[in-house]
């Protein structure tokens, strides 16, 4: 069943200076069904986060739909959680209260059911021990680990990923490859994630949507690997090296 | 408070050498009494009761004054950020009166509120209001945008995003604002207090006042140590921790 449905969106930002005006996206279609990773993959300014921002709800397209569970979408709700490229959490509340922050609009707990909930999600990202720091005593791995507890605790429809690793060194990187998708077999939640780097998007997606400049969807390349996959897998590294020739061309 | 010894020991010198300077007869006590002078002043003062009522009238002053001075500098702040009619008619405004000295108010309040305590809260208010309209704005316009997206995608809008986003994230900006303010209330109150005579309770600042009318050179100095000391206490009990906490919890 598809979750999540873009139709023909397009986006132009008014250029510098009165110049001309930048086309973000360029009628970009897709499909995410229930349940998928899907990484999305193009250059730096091809139009990744603002596709995430519209999908979120945040930005409206200049034309083109979104639907999201049969229902367009016409401003941000928090059945379509997104992760910010830097984590945005809150510094004057601590890792809890900031997960606390997300369940605020979810209807039907008690109190004690949300702090239930937000220890729960905690602990499945390795932070049950880090609930009282505050965000500037955690490093950058624990940060994106603490947003992420953040989006996934209210239970989201799909999550909405914009580059979560690109900040972080290649061993903390590796670590968060393996949490990202054990959770995502432990939740079967739906993950749109967007990255510039192939091996990750080929690491970590069952399909790869490359993006051309201006936003458009140039490729969508399945791949067949079994989950869970290591960054230093032979077959990955094939499998990359395919989805490079649609990056260059 | 290792730091503090140092400190004390230049203080120490200082005041002794003071102190010799006057009893050698190097400077007349009728332009500059001794430190023992000025001791016996505030002694006399505190004992016979003078100097604590009338610190007691002049905190407040103070009180009412910056009170009311940061509440509607809040406000207008808010309206310097929603409205941008207002920004540029009353900012343009706020940013020319927040250089004002403050003694300047002073013949308008008496004009328009007679020697009464109304006219004290108008000049701390005037002093204060500006500079804490225009920091709580600035304050506002610096929440990055990425805070309130945040917010919004997790279902917060509306009243909500102010309360738990817009104001948290803006406090310590605005707290800085607060304490600018707050010198200025204090220098405010005084040039109220010297040029305002309010002949049945006076202040802090009448008490300096009638010291150079006196010619009690000791008593123009003791009043200006307690303005100091009120001065620095504020700051360093109500403001300095305020900033600690924050400062703690946000790691900056
Ligand atoms: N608010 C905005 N105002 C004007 N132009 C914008 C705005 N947001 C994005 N753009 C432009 O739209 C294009 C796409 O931006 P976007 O941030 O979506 O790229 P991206 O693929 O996420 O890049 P990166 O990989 O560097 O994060 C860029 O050319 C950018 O300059
Ligand atoms: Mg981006």
């Amino acid at each position: 069943m598809t979750i999540l449905e873009m139709t023909g969106v397009e986006k132009r930002f008014p250029g510098p200076k009165g110049g001309e005006p930048v086309i973000a996206l360029r009628g970009l279609s897709l499909a995410i069904g229930e349940g998928e990773y899907v990484c999305i993959l193009g250059k730096s300014g091809c139009g990744k986060s603002t596709l995430l921002s519209i999908a979120a709800g945040l930005e409206k397209p200049d034309a083109g739909r979104v639907v999201c569970r049969g229902e367009t979408v016409t401003g941000p709700d928090r059945h379509r959680m997104l992760m910010f490229q830097d984590a945005a959490l809150f510094p004057w509340l601590d890792v809890l209260d900031n997960v606390l922050y997300g369940l605020t609009f979810v209807e039907g707990l008690t109190r004690r059911e949300k702090l239930a909930r937000a220890e729960d999600n905690l602990a499945m990202v390795g932070l049950s021990d880090f609930q009282r720091f505050r965000i500037h005593e955690l490093s950058g791995g624990m940060r994106q680990r603490a947003a992420l507890a953040r989006a996934l605790a209210p239970d989201p429809d799909i999550l909405l990923i914009d580059e979560p690793f690109s900040a972080l060194d290649a061993m903390t990187r590796e670590q968060l490859y393996a949490d990202i998708q054990r959770i995502w077999k432990e939740t079967g939640k739906t993950i749109l994630m967007v990255t510039h780097n192939v091996r990750e998007a080929v690491c970590l997606g069952e399909r790869v949507l490359i993006l051309s400049t201006p936003g458009e969807v140039a490729a969508n390349e399945p791949v067949n690997l079994p989950h869970p996959r290591s960054m230093n897998d032979p077959n990955l590294t094939l499998v990359a090296a395919h989805i490079s020739t649609f990056l260059q061309g | 408070m290792k730091k503090a010894i140092p400190a004390l020991v230049v203080f120490a010198v200082f005041l002794l050498f003071w102190q010799y300077a006057a009893d050698a007869g190097w400077v007349s006590p009728i332009l500059l009494p001794s430190p023992l002078a000025v001791c016996r002043y505030l002694f006399d003062a505190g004992r016979d009761g003078i100097l604590f009522s009338a610190l007691g009238v002049t905190l407040g002053r103070l009180l009412v004054g910056y009170i009311l001075g940061a509440l509607g500098g809040l406000l207008l702040g808010f309206i310097l950020y929603a409205s941008p009619l207002a920004r540029n008619t009353l900012g343009l405004a706020a940013l020319g009166l927040q250089t004002l000295p403050s003694v300047c108010w002073a013949p308008m309040a008496i004009l328009w509120f007679g020697q009464t305590e109304g006219a004290m809260y108008f000049v701390v208010v005037m002093g204060s209001l500006w500079s804490i309209a225009i920091s709580v704005e600035t304050a506002i316009r610096a929440v990055p945008d990425i805070y309130l997206r945040a917010a919004r995608v997790m279902g917060s809008s509306g009243q909500h995003v102010w309360r738990t986003v817009v104001f948290p994230a803006a406090l310590p900006q605005i707290l800085g604002g607060a304490k600018q303010g707050w010198a200025f209330a204090w220098r405010s109150l005084m040039a109220a207090e010297i040029y305002v005579a309010i002949i049945r309770r006076f202040g802090i600042g009448q008490l300096l006042h009638f010291g150079r009318e006196l010619n009690a050179m000791d008593q123009v100095v003791g009043v200006m140590v307690v303005i100091v000391i009120v001065g620095l206490l504020v700051d360093r009990a109500i403001f300095l921790p305020v900033d600690k906490y924050l400062r703690r919890t946000r790691g900056k």
